[in-house]
């Protein structure tokens, strides 16, 4: 019989369950004038919990619903007095019953985490800390993990490492507001597809659609616009439309409202400034801020699955957010002072109306419908 | 606004359609393709829910040995000084977490023997089994440790011969391990025993012919089934590494005869299937099984033909349990990661980086074949970073057909 213990060995990582480990949220803490208050989740694997609280009281092999209830002050009580949160001094620490919830490797008992604490004293750079530690599960299973997070901070408590110091980021408000400006500006400039939708959108601006009257019959062409004003009129019903829409779509997208396939956005995107490209060769819809506003949408989900890869903080999403859109519309208007100008000076001549407008549109809703057969892996 | 003349009503109706159709786009890709309220956290936090009375939590395996343990550490616990008794206590908490393939057992192994870990000796039998559990949790160096001790104060012990000669080999020290197997064929145990820790050591320096031959010899003796499959394995090993599949597919077959479910032996002749082109009886061979490294082995026998919802579902669970041991700073999926990042992420550089992070733990021949794999769908400039393993190679003369295939394969790269 001992000899078989040799092969287990062999049978090293053919495990189907996971080893023991606990998992803690730590939200990001508020403070004020009495201190600092911390708010979190614990998460406890229903198995560590039985072997420690005996849970399976009527013995048939399962823990149900009314025994955990049952031992719910002995686990709260186990909890407290496993769990030390401290600032200069320990905090006051409140555990709560959430109910259950299930990972990786089964059920886990969610327990709610609220710490009063004193004013942590800080460093050097003026970061203050906060400390963690755990000294429940370690000693019934040296092999536990705690995996706690804490905003973008994570770290891991071991048997041998039970503590942990959490430094606490002073939400550095101008320099989140600048990097994701900053963002928000490269997006749009690298965002090849979205540079194409306004340009096709705006080559027109100073073009009108005139028939010929001495010709009846033929068809509409571009002419120059005669004034100025009508010209930045337009500019302003696009600009406007597609920064509305995007907005919009930017924001609820990146706080989770809505969200859409990534494939079907991005084909879409495609298609959309095909589209608007195309209504430049064979002008159908005249107002074009409407094509910029539905379009917009669009592209409005598309900016926030950069914004989302590039990660928000966890402190100050709200400034990010608007950072990265206030980037994007900087972006814009940049292209726009560049494009509106050069393209103003140049309507008189025909060439510019043929080969600038037409011919660059058509290129254009080539290359967006080749993008699109790419995206959809047509192609 | 530019003016133009007012279009005729033909014009205006196909404006009218399209921009209707406009706006009607965002919002039928939104409504087909959308999902609403998902929180982003959802990974991080799970759901949570308050339970119903009746409602079954957890279920715990029916296990009459794990009560019987139960019941032998509740009387621990009223003699907490029983060595002998917390010695018992751990090597059925040790089998608990065989017999259930549950870690956590090895856990509570642990915590049962750790109150002698500061006793001045540690007990020689509480010595053995914590190297036994830093041996599963793939800790050698500190098993090796404990295992050197008990041979010091013991030098006859067979069993802890048996096992210092296991971690030697995985460490990559065959050749060191020979005098322990001479030790476990002085010992008590059945002849097998020593000649199956011999045969091993054969297979691993360039002997394999030995192996077999001492193998057959001891295998005509009929012993008991549980050594009679250990030894067959350890034959189709050998038959392997000579390149005879046949034969090795023989081995691993009565082994697993023997030993139904083992997972050792599912998962070698699992490979074997896979190497020689039968990845699709793969599937059958595994069953349902849950365990991590026979649920690689399924996608890859699914991978040739049969990727399905339940291809799918084994390459999310393999991809969670490998970021779980990654964010718990655990080493020992490295070896099967890296043949999951090379056949399913389409990524050989990273396949590369986790399975020479995984020699830094462990050098076994199935540790160098996928580092030897992995760089061989890297290029050429991988080779200087395989050079420690061809060292190794070279020292402890290990020849195993399919590695030499592959050796060759990588020194012919341009």
């Amino acid at each position: 019989m001992k000899w078989l213990l040799l092969v287990l060995v062999l049978g090293g990582s053919a495990h189907a369950h996971q080893p023991s480990q606990g998992f803690i949220i730590v939200d990001p803490p508020a403070t004020s004038d009495t201190g600092l208050t911390l708010t979190g989740r614990w998460d406890v694997a229903l198995k560590d919990l039985d072997r420690v609280l005996q849970l399976d009281a009527d013995g048939d092999g399962q823990v149900r619903g009314r025994e955990l209830d049952a031992a719910r002050e002995r686990l709260l009580a186990w909890a407290r007095a496993g769990l030390r949160i401290a600032t200069s001094a320990t905090c006051n620490l409140e555990v709560a019953f959430s109910g259950t919830t299930t990972r990786l490797d089964g059920p886990y008992v969610a327990l709610t985490l609220d710490a009063r604490c004193l004013t942590p004293s800080v460093d050097a750079d003026g970061h203050g800390q906060i400390a963690i530690a755990q000294s429940a599960l370690f000693a019934n299973d040296p092999t536990h993990r705690a995996l706690i997070r804490m905003g973008d901070t994570s770290v891991v408590l071991r048997a041998d490492a039970p503590r942990a110091v959490l430094p606490l980021a002073d939400a550095d408000a101008l320099g989140t507001l600048a990097t994701y400006i900053k963002e928000g500006i490269l997006h749009i400039w690298e965002g090849i597809d979205h540079v194409f939708f306004l340009l096709a959108l705006l080559l027109p601006a100073v073009l009108v659609r005139r028939r010929d009257p001495s010709m009846p019959g033929a068809s509409d062409h571009w002419a120059p616009a005669t004034r100025l004003r009508s010209v930045l009129a337009e500019v302003f019903k696009v600009v406007t439309a597609f920064t509305i829409a995007h907005s919009i779509t930017l924001v609820l997208s990146t706080v989770g409202v809505v969200r859409v396939d990534s494939v079907a956005v991005e084909t879409a995107i495609a298609l959309s400034v095909a589209l608007a490209a195309l209504n430049n060769v064979w002008p159908v819809l005249d107002a074009r801020w409407t094509v910029a506003f539905a379009l917009g949408l669009l592209h409005g989900f598309g900016f926030s699955s950069v914004l989302l890869e590039l990660g928000l903080p966890d402190a100050g999403r709200a400034l990010a957010l608007a950072g990265f859109n206030i980037g994007v519309e900087v972006g814009q208007l940049a292209i726009v002072l560049v494009l509106v100008p050069l393209t103003f000076a140049l309507r008189r001549y025909r060439a510019f109306r043929m080969v600038g407008v037409v011919g660059l549109s058509l290129v254009i809703a080539v290359i967006a419908l080749y993008w699109s057969l790419e995206r959809l892996s047509v192609i | 606004m530019p003016s133009s003349d007012s279009p005729p009503p033909n014009k205006r109706r196909l404006e009218r359609v399209l921009e209707l159709l406009l706006i009607a786009t965002p919002v039928v890709i939104v409504a087909v393709f959308g999902t609403f309220g998902e929180d982003p956290n959802a990974l991080a936090a799970p759901a949570v829910h308050m339970p119903s009375p009746d409602e079954a939590l957890l279920v715990t395996p029916a296990d009459p040995e794990r009560q019987a343990t139960f019941a032998r550490e509740r009387e621990l616990q009223s003699r907490p000084d029983d060595v002998n008794l917390a010695v018992e206590v751990a090597r059925r908490h040790i089998e608990d977490a065989r017999r259930n393939n549950e870690p956590r057992s090895l856990g509570w192994a642990e915590a049962t023997l750790s109150r002698w870990y500061a006793a001045d000796p540690v007990p020689t039998e509480v010595l053995l089994l914590r190297a036994t559990i830093r041996q599963s949790r793939h800790d050698f160096g500190a098993a090796l440790a404990d295992l050197n001790e008990v041979l010091r104060r013991v030098p006859t012990h067979a069993q802890a011969a048996l096992t210092r000669a296991t971690v030697l080999s995985v460490m990559g020290r065959p050749a060191d391990a020979k005098p322990d197997c001479d030790i476990v064929v002085a010992g008590r145990a059945h002849p097998i025993v020593g000649a199956t820790c011999h045969a091993a050591l054969a297979g691993l320096t360039g002997k394999a012919n030995d192996g077999i031959a001492l193998l057959d010899a001891a295998l005509a003796t009929t012993p008991p089934p549980g050594l009679a499959a250990w030894a067959l394995g350890t034959r189709g090993e050998l038959h392997q590494r000579n390149g005879d599949a046949a034969l090795a597919e023989v081995d691993y077959r009565a082994a697993l005869a023997l030993q139904p479910g083992d997972g050792w032996t599912t998962a070698a002749l699992a490979d074997l299937l896979l190497d020689v082109g039968r990845g699709a009886e793969v599937p059958t061979l595994i069953g349902a099984s849950d365990a991590d490294n026979l649920v690689l082995r399924r996608a890859l026998g699914r991978a040739a033909t049969q990727r399905d919802e339940a291809f799918e579902q084994d390459l999310a669970t393999l991809r969670a349990r490998y970021a779980a041991a990654h964010a718990r700073e655990d080493a020992q999926h490295l070896r099967e990661e890296s043949r999951f990042v090379l056949a399913f992420e389409d990524d050989p550089e990273r396949a590369l980086d986790v399975a020479l992070a995984g020699w830094e733990h462990q050098h076994e021949p199935a540790d160098v074949r996928v580092a030897l794999e992995a760089a061989i769908a890297v290029g050429a400039d991988a080779r200087p970073k395989l050079a420690p393993i061809l060292a190794h190679l070279r020292t402890t003369n290990l020849t195993d057909a399919t590695l030499a295939k592959l050796v060759t394969q990588l020194e012919a790269l341009r």
